[in-house]
């Protein structure tokens, strides 16, 4: 019997259960105990695969606790590559970069074994001093007096229950990091100019907003789990910086109720998520992607040989010279210090510079056929994403999703949006993401709440970017290769609170029976 | 009707063709024997022998001290993995144990190996019965058959346990059998024996011992011994072994052989496969 040929397209990355967004570069951190473990199967058969099963048959680490879940397909067109995901437990991981195993199966061919590594870190926090810890195999960062600027709208808090003595009054955020402190301690203590890279592929910015991200998604977890810490495994917070200057405001997404069904308002969780990494990417905007502070400190901070590098230090403030929003090339100007601390001394290096997000995008085009009868069609939507210049992204580059709101914006579906051939989709890496919800199935939790099925549904996308960085290439190379920007969204951030309310939904489907 | 099969051993169900271990870092080398110390992974493949396909089987990989009986109380779990196995007879999946393992340094490295694969649609017993049963439970198979390299002349020692489940003290019979067959080629592949031929009269000498220590000048292999276990304890017999000569291509078998000494119940066995030490 010949072998299935179906195989892992890219290294699989962390999707947060929750709010549904891609975790820095891809990374699973322990402190977001549910991740969906994410990733493209792609057939290199040539022809189209019929009857096909794929599941997740292990992870080596066994601190960390897959759902036993298979996907089958009745087709897989030729060329093109699914997108598939399992929901784990990461509560007990250890940091590392354990192997994962996805089996594919094509009925009457051998199963087809695809192992990758994923990427985890370990990020705790440490309440009397307020600092956050990023473990990696190769060292930790530290990082503290965390400060990022906040909405100064009330629409981003969380609803409060007055007899919920233990609530929180944090907003959701987005939060904008203005400044921090960190330090890294490598492990061991190196020789030479350069330590080894975490996971031997992204630069230590991206651990920074590693912090950032957790921090402000952690915050969103518990808005939405009522305080409850049994999906996440830090606390800790930012504090607001006093100079609110810029203030940043953003539209509470116009949603009122929570979705009695889950306990989650899923509209405004995910909504403030991508929010939130958005207004956190600024950070690894303003560290660049071609070599961050730590790289470009050590180059210039080599020290005589033998001497040990036992620890890093870098301070960063951050300005945000333009709103800092998906898939426009903002600037941000980032004034840096490093300093090498080692067996004969410290070095230092600084560096004052402007930078400009280069994960842009030409927009995105969204349709959908409008009017539809809920009760006999799908909702389909067709998104389409451009790249600077106009040529579209496609296939296993973006990670996309449509959120799609009832008529009275109390109810939030996250919709797939894959460009794999697969119904709705026409035609694999064509450029179009496609996906499609039967809303009849969700009538029944509309009629609960005596909400409306019949007008104007809004239809809002979301696109990140994946890591496809090839795993031959030198660390530093791969290092250069950043996923989880977000290149499209309906959300605006703005630094002028006159202007109207910055979310805009991409399409609107009038909904009929 | 029961679908999951783990194959037990021919004649021996403790030497499972269905279980191998990776020596290594590579998941996808050569099977061989596990080294001290250093990591190797665990293999295991699984049939449906039912009508329907069985999605998210879980199949639970342990390690135990070789052990002419092997129970759950005394195994450690290694990992698990999920596969999902479409029906029909000969249809099977070969599953990885994607937890690196790494062999202990008791008895050189030598343990025993179990695979269970666990499903709603055949499920085992709950609570599932301290020993695993292989020849009872089609879905659970033991590998108990180890690689033993010996010097000419030289005296080799082995421990192995012999355990009582909690509650229930044993009285056993612990005998040596020597092999008259050889290996199976599948069996062969599996310990990398590589084209070693088996020489069923290779002049080993071997013998049971109650306890490690023993006179060499006076020494008289025994190849039976009694031994009494109390409730849910964990005691140790010992395998004396000298082979007198042995060429580099050859290969022989011994097989320990534990039976209740009151029912002559089987209650399992370790299988030493002696080849000439290399260097």
């Amino acid at each position: 019997m010949a072998t299935t040929e179906l195989i892992l397209a890219n290294r699989p990355f962390a999707v947060e259960y929750f709010t549904d967004v891609m975790m820095p570069d891809g990374i699973f951190d322990t402190a977001l105990y549910l991740q969906r473990i994410t990733a493209f199967m792609r057939n290199t058969s040539g022809r189209d695969l019929v009857d096909v099963t794929i599941w997740l048959e292990a992870v080596a680490d066994p601190g960390i606790v897959p759902q036993a879940f298979t996907h089958t397909f009745a087709t897989i067109r030729a060329g093109a590559a699914v997108r598939v995901s399992w929901v784990a437990d990461f509560r007990n991981g250890s940091p590392g970069k354990p192997l994962v195993s996805i089996m594919a199966q094509e009925a009457g061919h051998v199963p087809a074994r695809s192992l990758r590594h994923i990427f985890v870190s370990r990020t705790t926090y440490d309440e009397p001093t307020r600092t956050f810890t990023v473990e990696v195999p190769e060292g930790s960062l530290k990082v503290w007096d965390l400060k990022a600027y906040g909405s100064k709208s009330d629409a981003w808090k969380p609803r409060c229950d007055p007899d919920d003595k233990d609530r929180r009054d944090d907003g959701l955020g987005p939060w904008l990091p203005a400044s921090f402190q960190s330090a890294w301690t490598p492990n061991p203590a190196y020789t030479g100019t350069h330590g080894d890279l975490p996971f031997e592929d992204p630069w230590w910015k991206v651990l920074g907003w590693i912090v950032f991200a957790v921090a402000s998604i952690v915050g969103v977890i518990l808005a939405a789990t009522s305080g409850g810490t049994a999906y996440v495994g830090v606390k800790g917070k930012f504090d607001e910086t006093g100079t609110v200057d810029p203030a940043i405001d953003c539209c509470e997404p116009d949603y009122k109720g929570v979705a009695k069904e889950t306990g989650l308002d899923k509209g405004k969780i995910t909504g403030a998520a991508v929010a939130s990494v958005i207004a956190t990417v600024g950070l690894a905007v303003g560290l660049a992607d071609d070599a961050d502070p730590w790289w470009r400190g050590q180059e210039a901070t080599s020290p005589a040989a033998g001497v040990l590098t036992t620890a890093e230090r870098v301070a960063v403030t951050l300005t945000y010279l333009d709103p800092p929003n998906a898939g426009k090339p903002y600037r941000v100007r980032a004034d840096w210090r490093y300093e090498r601390i080692t067996s004969a001394g410290n070095s230092a290096h600084a560096v004052d510079e402007v930078r400009e997000n280069t994960h842009v995008s030409d927009g995105v085009t969204v349709t959908a056929k409008s009017p539809i009868n809920g009760f006999s069609e799908p909702l389909r939507v067709r998104a389409r994403f451009l790249r600077k210049g106009g040529k579209p992204y496609r296939g296993i580059a973006l990670y996309a999703f449509a959120l799609v709101v009832s008529p009275d914006a109390t109810l939030a579906v996250v919709v797939p949006l894959t460009d794999d051939g697969m119904a709705p989709d026409a035609k694999p890496e064509d450029g179009v993401y496609s996906g499609a919800i039967h809303l009849e199935t969700i009538y029944p939790v509309l009629r609960k709440r005596n909400a409306p099925f019949e007008g104007r549904w809004k239809v809002l996308v979301f696109a990140q970017d994946v890591n496809l960085a090839d795993p031959g290439d030198p660390p530093e190379i791969q290092a250069q290769t950043i996923g989880g920007y977000v290149i499209a969204s309906p959300i605006t951030i703005t630094f002028d609170p006159t202007l109207p309310c910055p979310i805009t939904a991409q399409a609107t489907i009038d909904v009929v029976t | 009707m029961c679908a999951l099969l783990i194959r037990d051993g021919e004649p021996n169900w403790w030497n499972s063709p269905d279980i191998w271990a990776v020596p290594g870092n590579d998941p996808n080398g050569s099977p061989g024997q596990p080294t001290v110390g250093q990591p190797a992974y665990v293999w295991g493949r699984v049939r449906n022998e039912g009508r329907s396909e069985l999605a998210n089987v879980q199949i639970r990989f342990h390690w135990s001290n070789p052990a002419t009986g092997v129970l759950r109380s005394n195994s450690t779990l290694i990992g698990s993995s999920f596969a999902t196995i479409p029906p029909g007879p000969g249809s099977s999946v070969e599953v990885l144990c994607l937890t690196p393992w790494q062999p202990a340094g008791v008895n050189d490295g030598h343990v025993c190996l179990i695979a269970e694969a666990l499903h709603p649609a055949d499920p085992l017993p709950q609570p599932p019965p301290d020993a695993f049963s292989p020849p009872i439970y089609d879905q659970v198979a033991q590998r108990n058959i180890n690689l033993l390299p010996a010097t000419a002349g030289m005296m080799r020692m082995m421990a192995i346990q012999i355990a009582a489940p909690p509650r229930l003290g044993r009285v056993s019979l612990v005998s040596i059998v020597r092999d008259s067959k050889g290996l199976d080629d599948e069996t062969v592949r599996n310990l990398g024996l590589g084209k070693r031929r088996f020489v069923a009269d290779l002049p080993i000498e071997a013998g049971l011992l109650d306890h490690p220590e023993f006179d060499c000048r006076n020494y008289q292999p025994i190849e039976r011994l009694k031994r009494e276990t109390p409730a849910g304890s964990i005691g140790a017999i010992h395998l004396a072994l000298r082979v007198e000569k042995i060429d580099p291509d050859a290969y022989g078998v011994l097989d320990v052989v534990e039976r209740d000494a009151e029912t002559d119940e089987l209650v399992g066995g370790a299988t030493y496969v002696v080849i000439a030490a290399e260097g």
